[in-house]
Formats: structure tokens, C-alpha cells, sequence
């Protein structure tokens, strides 16, 4: 395998989900109540073939409350061990914001990270994170003074008819993991990032462009996977787990008959109860793929985030 | 370290807002499902109509504002200036405003209408005018990290209500779009320097009054002034250009960067209006017009967000 001279790691990481869950059928009868389509067919499929069964739903706290839930575990930990932030990036799948608000404020106040360079990057849609991914790598290529820096993401659906795409559910969530320069616990060798910007209207597109959209959407998400495995002269023999979004069941199902694997070669299992927690999903899967086992100390893996037109893709070793 | 050039194009809105039209807007109704309306509604807070009593005159001001869709605009000044015929490598977004299309994605829309293909597209935004900056840092860092060749940098806002477009003493803010094209051999400057210094008060901006406002423009004076002078110690600042916040944030920066024995340039037309990302680039393309900037000479073009700090850009007009 070609080793990289310029490693960084996932090395801490912590997920804020809130702790209220709605089932599909009640997020259906809201949506329905508010003028929208959620039909008794379509509340079958996400069940059964899409395999959700709740989401988590944020009603009392605000973006940057979520973000310092988030934030507060992890920066803690740092701070007792003595490591340093010295850049802050923040993705997010919506761009939807108040213009000039620090979200980060109480977490930068509490911690005194105020002067810290900050970059907020976006429009991969989920899979900004990967995006993220890339940016780190190359500010630690580049700058000799950035050691650490915090990832952060946050989003709700303020509103029911945002909380539904076409073939997902999203929950809100907010996550905050600190990549380190160097060697650490879960090392990150490469990265690839597909964008195609046919589909820069997203779900309110024409309708030959979601069509073609459905049509290539699989093609896309085994060409990224393939593209990363042969960069790394890997083979899907070479990696214990692909730990995807979990935009949902079917793409993962799909796509491993489509590779030939057996689908317990990609994390699922969080799917039904967590729904698909936009750029957060990574981080997520990740932390429970560890706590349930399915990673061992030295095991390859995959993550794979899904966004509509986007998608990335990054090898890690744990 | 391999030297970044860069040229920097930038234009106002070319159709105006009158004052009264742009209050009357408030009074427009949104549908449940707006999403900026969500916006507002999920924070319990109602719309910004304070413009009058901070001072927007209904008949005497007119803002520079988009009309229709300013990707549009943008793809359009763009292709007029050939980069649809240019191999891109990366086309970085920045943005303070958001409109109400939450599902459309700007930078893929002006990467498809110019045709750029093998070209990464990003946004950098939520960190008001220091989008710019820190769009600056990335693409610099990509430049010096990956083997990109060119990169676009637009910056574009368009304020669109309920958002308000003035707040306590603050210039109101205007549309205007930048654009930069970044390459490794050619360019009317050379980039010396990109970096932020980020302040915030400790208080949400959504509950300010006009005295945090102010505590806000003198933290955002001293950290500029901080950034400066650490610049200076490095490389010679020949020209200043701050963004158009406020009169009370330029006077002070003119101020203590008088005592420096440095100038501010200031700008003259739409002097009264904050462009947000595109600001120091309006006065820059309007220093080009009025002042023979020597070769080798350097400009440092200073951004400011209340709510996130300052960033400065330095560029060293090439030969």
C-alpha cells in the first residue's frame, strides 16, 4: 500500500443527538398536516426499504447551543491533555444562516479560541465533510503552525418539509472531532471528492436532471469507492468496513451487490433509529462501529458521505 | 514557497434599490414554508424593521441591489471576461447573505453555466465579510498543497428580506460581486499575506443594543490594528484599505493608523455603503482608477465581520 508522508488523524471525536425521536409515521402526519405528501405507500418503502424507524428532532436548542453540546465534551478532553486548536473548520449541508452570527461564539468564549483562524466551507451538500477532510489535509500540508484543529458541523430541519428528501429522512445532530497532525488513532490516507453541478437546484431541479441524477447515482458511489481503492493499490479484500451516510438502506444494499459484497461489509446498523445526520453521519457511524466492535486496532476502513450531485470518500486506518 | 498571483475584478449592482422600496419589502408576506422564514421563526425572532428609526431615509437612499437572480449577473460578467474558456481547477464561493432558494447551490450553478469542467467546486460562508479571507487562505492553500493551476475566487452578496440591511450605525449594506483568478505565473498582484484574527462579543448579536454595536467596532479597530502592525513587522505596507463598515469604524482605523504613519485610502463613490465580502475590492478597483500604484508597491485590504473579527489580505502590485 502507498503510505503518505503527511498523515493526519481523527484523533477524538463527540456527537450531540438530541435525545427526543419521532417515528416516520408521526414526521409524515407533520409534514401531511402542514400541506405536504407523506403517503401510506411512501411511509412503507422508508420503513421497509429504506429501513428508518425514528429520527432525532431538536425543539429546544438553536444551532449554536447544539454546536457547544457538541463541542463541550470533546474540547474538554483536549484541554486535559493539553492539545492544541489551532484552526476551526465548520461544515454544514445548509448554507441557510443568519448572515454575519458567530455560531462558535459561547464554545470560543469558554475556551478562549476567539483569535483562532475560522473557516466555514460548504455546497457538497453531506458531503461537505469530506470536503472538510481535504481542506485539513492540505492546511496541515501546508501550514507548519497547525497542529490541531476542530471539525464542527451542525444542522436541524427547521421546518417538517425539510426534514424529507425524496428517498431520506435527516435528523438533527451536531458533531465536533479534532484532527491531529501525525500518526494517531484513526489515521486518514486519502481523500476524494466528486462533485457534479448538474444538480445545483438539488431537489427543485428539472426533471430529466433528477432522472439522471437516480440513474448515476449508484455508478458515482461505486466509481469514488473504486477511484480511492486504487489510488491506495488496495483491494475491498484490504478493508474490514465501509462506514457510510446513512442517506439510506438501499443505496448500501444496492451497492454492495453491485461490488460484490457481502452487506455487512458497510455499517448500517445505525440507519433506523439516528436517519441520516447530514454531514454528522461519519462521525457518528464511526463512534459506534468502534463501541459495537466491527473496527479493530490496525483495521483499514472506508467512509463514504452521499450528498445530492456530491460525494466523497477517504480511507482512514484505525 | 511557490508565489500566488492574482486579478481581481470586482462591480457593484448595476440597478439600485430606493429607500422606500426597500422598507415596503418588509411588509411582503412569505409563505409558512420559506425557509428564511423558518429561519426567523425557529429563533423566535421577528423581522428586522428598525431601518427607519437607524436611520434609512425612505426617499433620499438607494442601495445598490440585484434584481432576479444575481448568479446570473455573475455567470454573465464572468463569461465577458473569457474564464469560461479557461481551464479551472477550482472554483471557491464566498458569500455572507443567503437568499431564500436554500436548496440552490451557487457555486455549482456558475461552474455548470461556464462549462468548467474537472473543477472542484466549493463555498466558503457563515463568517460574514471574513468569507472572503478565509476563501483567500483556502485557495492559497491548495495552491501550495495540490498541483492547481487556476482558481476562481468570486465573492457575491445580495441581500434579500427579511434580512435587514442596516443595523445601529453600520453603512447599509449593498450588492456588489468580486471575482479573483489566482495563478502561479501571472497576475496584476502578487498575494503576500492572507490571515484572520477572529473577536466576538460575548453576547448574541441578536440581542445587541447601539452600545454593543460600538464595543463591537473598537475591539474590530484594536484587532486591526494589531494585524497590521504584525504584518509590518514582516513586509512594508504602502496602501490601506478598509472595508466601509461604519464612519465611526473607518474614522477610528484612519485614526490610529495615522499614528502608525500609515494612510487609509478611502473610497468616494457609494463611500456611505458596506459591499460586505466585495468592499475592499470596490476601493481597491477605484484606488486602480485615481492612483498609479507603482510596481512592487503593496496594499493591504483589511475586512471586517462585528461578529467574527478581521482579515487582511496584503498584495504587491506586480511589474
Amino acid at each position: 500500500m502507498r503510505t503518505p508522508t503527511d498523515d493526519f488523524s481523527i484523533h477524538d471525536l463527540s456527537v450531540y443527538v438530541p435525545p427526543r425521536r419521532v417515528s416516520v409515521e408521526r414526521l409524515a402526519a407533520e409534514i401531511v398536516q402542514h400541506g405536504g405528501v407523506f403517503s401510506g405507500e411512501e411511509i412503507r418503502r422508508f420503513k421497509t426499504d429504506y429501513r428508518f424507524s425514528h429520527v432525532p428532532v431538536e425543539r429546544e436548542r438553536s444551532l449554536p447551543e447544539m454546536l457547544r453540546e457538541a463541542c463541550h465534551p470533546l474540547v474538554e478532553r483536549l484541554r486535559r491533555q493539553s492539545l492544541p486548536i489551532d484552526r476551526i473548520l465548520m461544515v454544514r449541508t445548509s448554507e441557510l444562516s443568519w448572515h454575519d452570527e458567530n455560531m462558535l461564539r459561547e464554545v470560543l468564549h469558554t475556551y478562549g479560541l476567539q483569535e483562532r483562524p475560522f473557516h466555514a466551507i460548504g455546497q457538497h451538500n453531506c458531503a461537505s465533510v469530506h470536503l472538510a477532510l481535504r481542506m485539513a489535509r492540505n492546511l496541515f500540508r501546508t501550514d507548519p503552525y497547525t497542529s490541531g484543529i476542530l471539525l464542527v458541523s451542525a444542522d436541524k430541519a427547521i421546518h417538517p418539509f425539510f426534514r424529507r428528501l425524496p428517498d431520506s429522512l435527516l435528523g438533527d445532530c451536531a458533531s465536533a472531532c479534532y484532527l491531529i497532525r501525525g500518526r494517531k488513532l484513526h489515521r486518514t490516507l486519502l481523500i476524494e471528492n466528486v462533485v457534479d453541478p448538474t444538480f445545483y437546484d438539488g431537489i427543485s431541479g428539472k426533471a430529466e436532471d433528477w432522472k439522471w441524477f437516480q440513474t448515476t447515482y449508484f455508478f458515482a458511489l461505486r466509481q469514488i469507492i473504486m477511484t480511492t481503492l486504487r489510488k491506495a493499490s488496495l483491494a475491498f479484500d484490504d478493508v474490514r468496513l465501509l462506514i457510510g451516510s446513512n442517506v439510506n438502506y438501499r443505496t448500501w444494499q444496492v451497492l454492495a451487490e453491485m461490488l460484490r459484497l457481502r452487506p455487512d461489509k458497510f455499517y448500517t446498523e445505525t440507519i433506523a433509529e439516528a436517519g441520516h445526520l447530514y454531514c454528522s453521519d461519519i462521525l457518528y457511524n464511526l463512534q459506534a462501529a468502534v463501541a459495537d466492535g466491527r473496527l479493530r486496532k490496525g483495521d483499514l476502513y472506508l467512509t463514504v458521505s452521499v450528498g445530492i450531485g456530491s460525494y466523497g470518500c477517504a480511507l482512514h486506518q484505525f | 514557497m511557490s508565489k500566488l498571483f492574482l486579478s481581481v475584478f470586482a462591480a457593484v449592482a448595476p440597478t439600485t434599490l430606493s429607500g422606500s422600496d426597500y422598507l415596503s419589502s418588509f411588509s411582503e408576506g412569505y409563505g409558512a414554508a420559506n425557509p428564511l422564514f423558518c429561519l426567523f421563526a425557529d429563533r423566535q425572532l421577528s423581522f428586522q424593521q428598525g431601518d427607519l428609526a437607524a436611520g434609512l431615509s425612505e426617499e433620499r437612499d438607494h442601495i445598490p441591489a440585484f434584481r432576479g437572480d444575481f448568479t446570473d449577473d455573475a455567470v454573465r460578467f464572468l463569461a465577458e471576461h473569457g474564464h469560461g474558456k479557461r481551464k479551472i481547477d477550482l472554483l471557491c464561493y464566498c458569500h455572507e447573505t443567503v437568499g431564500g432558494n436554500a436548496g440552490m447551490l451557487p457555486a455549482w450553478k456558475i461552474q455548470k453555466r461556464l462549462g468548467l469542467v474537472n473543477c472542484l467546486p466549493f463555498s466558503v460562508g457563515q463568517q460574514g465579510s471574513l468569507a472572503s479571507v478565509s476563501g483567500v487562505e483556502l485557495v492559497q492553500s491548495f495552491f501550495r498543497a495540490e498541483p492547481v493551476q487556476h482558481a476562481l475566487l468570486l465573492t457575491i452578496d445580495h441581500v434579500v428580506s427579511p434580512f435587514s440591511r442596516k443595523r445601529f450605525c453600520g453603512f447599509a449594506k449593498g450588492d456588489a460581486a468580486a471575482w479573483i483568478h489566482f495563478t502561479r505565473d501571472e497576475g496584476t498582484y502578487q498575494l503576500l499575506y492572507a490571515g484572520q484574527r477572529g473577536c466576538c462579543l460575548p453576547v448574541s448579536m441578536h440581542q445587541w443594543t447601539a452600545d454593543d454595536y460600538e464595543r463591537a467596532e473598537r475591539m474590530l479597530i484594536d484587532k486591526a490594528l494589531l494585524l497590521l502592525c504584525e504584518i509590518r513587522k514582516q513586509q512594508r505596507i504602502d496602501w490601506t484599505i478598509a472595508q466601509c463598515v461604519s464612519r465611526s469604524f473607518l474614522a477610528g482605523l484612519e485614526r490610529a493608523w495615522r499614528n502608525c504613519d500609515q494612510k487609509l485610502f478611502q473610497r468616494t463613490r457609494w463611500a456611505n455603503i458596506n459591499f460586505l465580502g466585495s468592499d475592499p475590492f470596490v476601493t481597491l478597483q477605484e484606488m486602480d482608477s485615481q492612483i498609479t500604484v507603482q510596481a512592487g508597491e503593496t496594499i493591504a485590504l483589511v475586512f471586517v465581520s462585528p461578529d467574527h473579527g478581521v482579515g487582511v489580505l496584503l498584495l504587491q502590485k506586480n511589474n
